[in-house]
């Protein structure tokens, strides 16, 4: 019942909110977010580590296509909701300083694509995870498209939309493909995996390809990234949050969930590639953050790199791969919502995000400046920040299936730092200049709100543990199965 | 005892933590006092431990909490307590002391005092961190750590962008560094399944490595001790770390992280010495940096840039050390050396502040006349670098030309050249410094002075350090002789590899007086040259000679790197920018761009003002799916 009411909950407060008209809307999906993440909170608490499956809610639906209402969270699932319902809070609690057009309907909106990824972080039915990976796409397109500023929009929106759509039919091909060599007719997880396990090695690979397809446009990776930094500009702040920290995770966590344990010889035997493409990914979207000089393009060309090496590392198929690309995900997630909430109080200020103009705000607001601080050296991976523990594991997964291809990825460590701190420097340090001079202090919210994500970035980087002992076990289940 | 060596650590955490969140309205005095005043605490725990390690050399694991386990990988951060850890933690601990204090009166006019001894509150913590950690991933906690402090505090002064670019490339070429210890972790990992010292070299649990595995991990870890160490190639960013204050290259950029790369090696000895080719790249690396580094300290003329480049000439010494298996001689080299250098650049910054800021040695000379007693103690630091006896230079240095002697000729001659170069350019710069005429303007003349007792005090105790560090490793020949052990390589044999010599006493001899021979030579060709023919130093425009200006510009290595490799990445940066991404990734998806568009206008119709009517209908059906079949 109660992974029931995670999925449920944000879906009757999308209602809610309509209804309760704009005055109320911010208030109502606040208590929501937070309503959300002391469910989360009870879930982890009333999963029993080692066991897997457990929470389960199984109705059926169309029994004539086998498929179910089959939700159940594992360690897996339970720290994408954790993610899901950290970052959720703060993008609401965000998004309510700025005044907006139709708050009722942009609340509703960020409501349900909550919703539908809940959905799919939950799914124990293959085609239930296709249904709310692609639900959660029709919102986040209206929060770009409307509440967002661009002059293509219509291009930058479309091309995002019918980009991701189309990446997700190969998967909902390949999902069919193995549905169909089910003997029960079953789209369960669990029969999935059995019958896409029994296919030959070459079918296995195309099944994977397909579904990597969908991932990769999703993550995303090179080549099939060039919808993301112009969708991410233009998003409000609020919708980039919602599609870095959150959206993009349903691909990493795809790969755990569908790929490894349904295709295992498919990605033994062609994965190489995929995890080539990703590390390649890698170093091409470190190269495009140098060339930016812009600090919201920044940000979206890291995504691009920290999420090749999660998809490399996870593709490994290995604990620590899998255990590292897991705590990235939540780290990246908290990170994200730091660093893009950084662009939405340098541009409150400034109405600019253009890293040469800037200068000096550390003479004017030491503070904000030690808070930036600390949420870069998260991004560049410094022990004791969440995002060391994930990339270190990552690299170390990955070096077991190729020394090279870590290699490569640990490029990673030298140009994110280079990148990082050439945009830290050129926009904190320095004399202040005009534009900055007059640069005006963080506001409570504002101070709460970072001190908040810089806890958890060195919570996590100094005492990952618990996060460890909610995944193992159900990580181990999914290597030995 | 052991189980205090958590305090060693935690202390100055505490003083950072509270520095930085509590310490807004104290008086600077009082943050000085609290700041160097939790490094004694540490200085005076370690001793502690210290004294009780010189009768057991067992090590001791000391858990603190858990942190790391994914699968095979377990790491906690726990302390490991042995020979090799706490005598690292005596030096860094009172070293560090020393130069707390000192920072005191340096930085008292700093209007960033606090945030400076928060920094180095946090520097000692992780540089403990760095020598305690009981495994390679809890090493490199440490190792990291210092190196944001480095970037915090070369870039101390954050308005001048100069400071900046000099703490972006430290951190810069140590993440290069970082990359192969990151690597080398990966594959030790992989093919040994643990990272713990415990079960790689106590317990032996650990899986066994192939040669060839070995030989990468060594060579990987390596690769990491190259950019914290400053070895060739990855040396350019230390001598532009003297952009921080002076208390900061006497205390991270020359006593102890820059020795961190020495450490590494020393721990993981087991695999240098099965590894012939890790050690011949170690040997040579070093070899060519401290030739390198000696060369280059000729020619300059800013006070601390001298010193930079002999920093990182010493560090080269050290590792022709490692190089030869001599282990428990590049530690005594880096203790004696963190002595006399600490010495040397807090005397030097003694000077600065004397000189109003001046850094370079045209502008000064004569002033032992005004500051006495900086001028004797860093008397007593030149000599004991340039390795003359019995200071403590001598001794350390002495061993380790003695090791080459046994083991390379080639090796011991180039030593020996780089040692009598050492001698000469250190000569050169204290008597630029400190005799002859002042030749700087009669402003700075008026108000040169010696500087409080605060920044003297550290001073004498680190030249009465200087003058007796040596004897903890005593000649062995002569040692044998006279019956006084090696305490030094006694006591560091269980923890890391000992070499042992087997020249005899007379050999031993001679080369200790060709060594001191070679030295006093040296040094007397810089006074002949520098204070009896009065000879100045050329102003910059004045240079003709090729290689003059080869090593006054340091070899152009730092312009080689720029074109070589700074301005091409960049360049690939922008072209990919600029035309493989729009032209070529994205040109590729305009087909489906340009259906988008089409079909955009179909979808348009969706919006005007039917959101709600869409929300909802999708809504509904999918609460209505939920709960009919609940």
């Amino acid at each position: 019942m109660l992974t029931l009411l995670i999925i449920l909950m944000p879906l009757l407060l999308s209602l809610g909110v309509m209804v309760a008209g704009p005055s109320l809307a911010r208030r109502v999906a606040q208590g929501g977010s937070i309503a959300g993440l002391l469910l989360t909170l009870a879930a982890v608490f009333q999963y029993q580590t080692g066991n897997t499956a457990q929470l389960t809610f199984h109705q059926p639906w169309m029994q004539n296509l086998g498929i179910s209402f089959h939700f159940t969270l594992d360690g897996i699932s339970l720290v994408l909701l954790l993610l899901t319902n950290i970052c959720a809070p703060f993008i609401i609690w965000i998004a309510g300083r700025r005044e907006m057009r139709n708050p009722h309907i942009f609340y509703s909106l960020v409501l349900l694509m909550l919703a539908g990824m809940t959905g799919c972080f939950a799914a124990a039915d293959g085609f239930l995870f296709y249904l709310f990976y692609e639900i959660s796409l029709i919102p986040i397109f209206f929060i770009a498209h409307v509440w967002g500023q661009a002059e293509n929009k219509n291009y930058v929106t479309l091309k995002f939309f019918i980009y991701t759509l189309f990446g997700s039919l190969f998967m909902l091909l390949s999902l069919i493909y193995v549905y169909l060599h089910t003997p029960e007719n079953s789209f369960a997880l669990d029969a999935l995996y059995r019958a896409g396990s029994s296919l030959s090695g070459p079918e296995q690979g195309l099944v994977f390809a397909g579904i990597f397809l969908a991932f990769a446009v999703k993550m995303p990776v090179f080549p099939f990234h060039t919808w993301q930094p112009s969708t991410y500009d233009m998003a409000p702040t609020a919708g980039t949050m919602l599609l870095a920290a959150i959206m993009l995770k349903m691909a990493t966590y795809g790969l755990i969930r569908l790929v490894l344990p349904m295709v295992p010889e498919g990605v033994e035997d062609y994965g190489s590639w995929a995890i080539a493409l990703s590390v390649v990914s890698v170093v091409y979207a470190s190269a495009m953050a140098i060339a930016q000089k812009r600090y919201k393009l920044l940000i979206a060309y890291s995504s691009i790199a920290h999420v090749g090496i999660i998809s490399a590392g996870v593709l490994s198929g290995n604990t620590q791969g899998i255990q590292g690309g897991l705590i990235e995900m939540l780290s990246h997630g908290i990170l994200a919502v730091g660093l893009f909430y950084v662009y939405d109080i340098l541009t409150s200020r400034l109405n600019s995000d253009d890293m040469h103009a800037m200068g000096g705000i550390r003479e004017v607001n030491p503070l904000f400046t030690f808070l930036f601080f600390i949420i870069v050296m998260g991004s560049v991976a410094l022990p004791f920040t969440s995002g060391f523990v994930g990339e270190f594991l990552l690299l170390a997964g990955l070096a077991q299936s190729s020394m090279i291809a870590a290699a490569i990825a640990g490029l990673s460590v030298i140009l994110g730092a280079l990148y990082m701190l050439r945009a830290f420097q050129r926009m904190f340090l320095g004399t202040p200049n005009a534009l900055t001079q007059g640069f005006q202090s963080l506001n409570s919210t504002e101070k709460t709100i970072l001190i908040l994500i810089v806890i958890l970035v060195i919570g996590i980087g100094i005492y990952p543990k618990p996060l460890f002992d909610l995944t193992a076990g159900s990580v181990n289940a999914l290597l030995t199965r | 005892m052991e189980s205090l060596v958590s305090l060693v650590p935690l202390f100055p955490l505490v003083s950072f933590l509270y520095i930085t969140f509590v310490g807004k309205g104290l008086s600077k005095n009082l943050i000085g006092m609290i700041s160097s005043g939790s490094v004694l605490l540490s200085f005076l725990t370690a001793a502690t431990i210290f004294g009780s390690r010189l009768h057991s050399s067992d090590a001791v694991i000391v858990p603190v909490f858990d942190w790391i386990s994914s699968g095979d990988l377990n790491v906690g951060i726990r302390f490991l307590v042995d020979p090799l850890s706490s005598i690292y933690l005596m030096f860094i601990t009172g070293v560090g002391f020393l130069i707390h204090v000192y920072s005191i009166g340096y930085m008292h006019e700093d209007e960033g005092f606090n945030r400076f001894f928060a920094y180095l509150n946090l520097f000692v913590f992780f540089m403990l961190i760095l020598v305690l950690g009981d495994s390679y991933l809890t090493m490199f906690v440490g190792w990291e750590g210092v190196g944001l402090c480095s970037f915090l505090l070369i870039g101390f002064w954050s308005k001048d962008m100069k400071n900046n670019d000099a703490a972006k490339k430290a951190f810069i070429m140590n993440r290069i560094g970082d990359l192969g210890f990151i690597l080398g972790m990966c594959l030790l990992f992989f093919q040994a399944g643990t990272l713990n010292y415990d079960e790689l070299f106590i317990s032996r649990t650990a899986g066994i490595l192939s040669s060839e595995t070995t030989t990468w991990v060594a060579v990987l870890l390596f690769i990491g001790a190259m950019g914290k160490s400053a070895q060739i190639p990855l040396h350019t960013w230390l001598p532009d770390a003297m952009a921080g204050p002076t208390p900061v290259s006497a205390l991270i950029h020359a006593a102890t992280m820059v020795t961190a790369g020495i450490y590494m090696v020393a721990r993981s000895s087991e695999f240098f010495a099965s590894s012939e080719t890790a050690s011949q790249i170690v040997l040579w690396a070093g070899m060519l940096t401290a030739l390198m580094g000696a060369t280059i300290a000729l020619t300059q003329n800013d006070i601390k840039k001298v010193l930079a480049y002999s920093t990182v000439s010493q560090l080269g010494f050290m590792f022709i050390a490692l190089g030869m298996g001599a282990y428990t001689t590049a530690v005594f080299h880096v203790i004696t050396h963190a002595f006399f250098k600490a010495l040397l650049f807090l005397g030097s910054g003694s000077v600065i502040h004397a000189m109003g800021g001046e850094q370079d040695i045209r502008r000064m000379g004569g002033l032992k006349n005004h500051m006495k007693t900086t001028h004797l103690t860093f008397l007593i630091g030149t000599i004991a670098i340039s390795g003359i006896p019995p200071l403590a230079g001598f001794f350390s240095k002495d061993q380790i030309i003695a090791v080459a002697f046994e083991q390379n000729i080639v090796v011991f001659v180039l030593a020996t050249v780089a040692s009598a170069l050492t001698a000469f350019y250190m000569f050169r710069l204290y008597i630029l410094t400190f005799h002859g005429k002042f030749r700087g303007t009669h402003e700075q003349e008026h108000h040169l002075h010696e500087s409080p007792a605060v920044m003297t005090v550290p001073l004498v105790v680190l030249a009465v350090l200087s003058v007796v560090g040596g004897f903890m490793g005593f000649p062995h020949g002569a040692g044998h002789a006279m019956h006084i052990p090696h305490w030094l390589d006694h006591f560091l044999e269980t923890s890391t590899g000992v070499y042992e010599p087997m020249m005899s006493a007379g050999t031993e001899a001679i080369l200790m007086v060709v060594a001191t021979l070679v030295a006093v030579a040296s040094l007397w060709y810089a006074w002949r040259i520098y204070k009896v023919n009065n000879t100045r130093a050329l102003e910059d425009s004045e240079i003709r000679g090729g290689w003059h200006k080869l090593l006054l510009n340091k070899y152009w290595i730092d312009e080689l790197y720029d074109s070589a490799i700074r301005k091409p990445l960049d360049a690939i940066s922008h072209f990919t920018a600029r035309w493989t991404e729009p032209k070529v990734v994205d040109g590729a998806v305009d087909g489906a761009g340009n259906l988008a568009r089409n079909m955009g206008s179909q979808l348009r119709k969706l919006q005007n003002g039917r959101m709600y009517i869409y929300i909802a209908s999708m809504v509904i059906a999918l609460i209505a799916m939920l709960i009919w079949k609940t």
